[in-house]
């Protein structure tokens, strides 16, 4: 039993007072537990959500039994082993480190320069420019597929990397473009000004003083293109073709003829893949953090 | 010393479009090895000259000279200045040492001489063994001093402090006033610093310019800023104040009589008359330490004596009088209970002690 807290005590109150006064306060404490109570509860159903899912992949892929299920009749690792020796997957996941390599330099490099750009040079057409680049934030992306399906025909470039890359530099282009923003905001602008007065060329205050201090911003940035284009789905079902598959289009037409757990497997390695990326980075950028 | 003057506004300006300048145009020759302060409130112009002279701001029209050769057309990196920045501006990704040598790379020095370079400038602004350490590992008032060293070691020729200060907390900043004061003695180099108090600039500068609305209002040594301001403003601004309304009689050979509120008389003397005519109202300025407690018979003012407030080397006292209004008065600390709040005060205005008359129509006074 938890008891209330000093400061909701009356000692100071005499006789019936005292006692009118103490319940009343009482009450407003345990409706104040309780709302923390709910808040907590709440919380913590919203983090189950999200990490029961992803624990129940992982799980069923260990399990024994040949279709996925769960509970666990028994442990065995056979479906990783199938996994990584289906042709498919490996060379899927070729494609889809190509791709996600592909998009996060030229997302990167894209959206470093359009978001420096636009801070520092107030160009005729920027915010248009960026609302325009912010699209496919609001669009669905298979719509954005669907389109470039049909404009790659007309050019005759279907089917190809250079398509798929295309695609996913625009709708990770958002997400970089706002990582450089936040660096970019918290950049003093009076260091430009003070490497200025010390004789630095303006090329030279980029290099050495700007990109040095928006890195954690571009890495972020980076990282996060390359995550979200590996895992990207909808808009990769319309412009892979049988010899450019990515791993989420081949894990698709593969739960088509299949329901057995090497699709758990596979769902389960990209997932510890993207984990164990995104901790590397926090650890880096973090560490870069403190030493700046 | 003659020659070309160290720095030389000509006519500079700066506007942004509309009615009023931000800069209005600007006629200044600074010497060499001069130390001289913009002084002013907030949005007075005084950092935008400071702008305009590192070249962080395209003039609207005017030049900038610097020992005689015009650098208005200059972009900063080719000027040659030394900016200190009141919020440091210190490289966060470097240590201190790479701060300091941070010019001198740029500037291709080569190793040992850079390296002989930065220690002697943090040795000069005593962080000799701070050479490793981050920005962000210094308190404020080191930082301040690594930007200092940094700023010095170029060897610029002109050294610009833009508030570099008012970050600090107020002993510090003494310390550091007289820090900077001594290093730039010790170079030599011609030095602006911009400020809005008016302590730090009185404690510093050889000459000071109050500037208001931007545009100078008086440059003059701290000493005549103090006793001899040219308006009303100047007066209000540098130091405290007391304004007491008065009425210009009629002209004598050496001044004119003045009227005070209460109907005593005194005469002013010519200089500080200007043009003011016969049987105009005008206010009179004088300094706390300029009034005097006296008795009854010979008091030219009286007022009620409000809160006495202890100063440590003075004691400041507070009055209300029914014709002027609030009124301060400087006296020994030692005299300082003989005031009693209540208490009815006869007050006169020592010899000397008029700082200045001016007429209605001279600038309205910011209180």
């Amino acid at each position: 039993m938890i008891s209330p807290p000093a400061t909701y005590d009356a000692g100071e109150f005499a006789g019936a007072t005292r006692g009118a006064a103490h319940s009343g306060r009482m009450l407003r404490w345990a409706i104040d537990r309780a709302w923390r109570a709910a808040a907590f509860g709440f919380l913590a159903l919203i983090v189950l959500s999200l990490v029961l899912p992803q624990a129940v992949v992982i799980l069923s892929a260990l399990n024994t039994a040949t279709i996925v299920s769960f509970p666990l009749s028994g442990v065995t690792l056979r479906w990783f082993v199938r996994a990584v020796a289906n042709p498919d997957f490996a060379e899927a996941a070729l494609h889809s480190a190509v791709v996600a390599g592909a998009t996060a330099l030229i997302a990167g490099s894209l959206g470093t320069l359009i978001a420096y750009a636009g801070e520092r040079f107030a160009f005729r057409g920027r915010r248009l420019l960026e609302a325009g680049l912010s699209l496919p934030l609001l669009i669905p992306h298979f719509t954005l597929g669907l389109g470039l399906l049909i404009t790659a025909f007309q050019l005759g470039v279907a089917r190809t990397y250079g398509v798929i890359v295309a695609a996913h530099v625009l709708l990770v282009l958002p997400f970089v473009m706002r990582s450089v923003y936040v660096s970019l905001a918290n950049l003093d602008e009076t260091l430009p000004l003070a490497a200025a007065t010390l004789g630095a060329r303006p090329l030279t205050i980029v290099l050495r003083i700007e990109l040095p201090l928006l890195a954690p911003g571009i890495l972020c940035g980076l990282l996060l293109a390359a995550i979200l284009s590996f895992t990207e789905f909808s808009a990769s079902l319309f412009l892979v073709g049988r010899h450019t598959q990515t791993l989420p289009v081949a894990m698709y037409n593969y739960i088509q003829d299949f329901s057995e757990p090497t699709i758990a497997a596979v769902a389960a390695m990209m997932i510890v893949a993207v984990a164990a990326v995104l901790a590397c980075a926090t650890r880096l950028i973090g560490l870069k953090r403190v030493l700046a | 010393m003659n020659g070309p003057a160290a720095i030389q506004l000509d006519g500079l300006c700066k506007s942004y479009g509309g009615a009023h300048w931000a800069v209005a145009p600007t006629t200044l020759s600074i010497m060499s090895g001069e130390f001289i302060t913009l002084l002013g409130p907030s949005g007075c112009g005084k950092t935008t000259t400071l702008g305009l002279i590192a070249g962080f701001v395209p003039p609207s029209g005017g030049d900038v000279y610097v020992h005689g050769e015009k650098i208005t057309q200059l972009p900063t990196f080719l000027r040659d200045v030394g900016v200190v920045f009141q919020n440091y501006a210190l490289f966060p990704h470097m240590s201190v040492f790479e701060n300091v040598a941070f010019g001198l790379r740029i500037r291709r020095v080569p190793g040992a001489e850079s390296r002989r370079r930065v220690e002697e400038a943090l040795a000069m602004v005593r962080l000799a063994d701070f050479g490793r350490r981050r920005p962000a590992q210094l308190s404020g008032g080191q930082q301040q001093r690594v930007a200092l060293a940094r700023a010095l070691v170029i060897r610029p020729k002109i050294l610009l402090l833009d508030e570099p200060l008012s970050a600090l907390d107020k002993n510090l900043r003494a310390e550091l006033q007289l820090e900077i004061r001594q290093i730039q003695r010790t170079l030599g180099i011609t030095t602006i610093l911009v400020t809005h108090d008016q302590n730090e600039a009185l404690s510093m500068s050889d000459r000071i310019a109050v500037m208001r609305d931007g545009s100078v209002q008086q440059i003059d040594t701290p000493d005549d800023l103090y006793n001899r301001p040219a308006n009303p403003f100047v007066a209000s601004f540098v130091g405290e104040v007391n304004r007491i309304p008065v009425t210009v009689g009629e002209r004598t050979g050496d001044g004119a009589q003045i009227t005070l509120p209460g109907g005593a008389r005194r005469t002013v003397p010519t200089p500080k008359i200007h043009g003011l005519n016969g049987g105009l109202a005008a206010t009179l300025f004088v300094r706390p330490q300029g009034l005097k407690a006296v008795d009854a018979a010979v008091a030219e003012l009286s007022a009620t004596v409000g809160p006495v407030v202890f100063q440590g080397t003075h004691c400041e006292v507070h009055l209300m009088s029914e014709h002027c209004g609030p009124l301060q008065l400087r006296v020994e600390p030692a005299l300082g209970p003989s005031f009693e709040p209540g208490q009815e005060c006869h007050l006169a205005i020592a010899e000397d002690a008029i700082s200045l008359l001016s007429s209605p129509s001279d600038d309205t006074v910011p209180q």
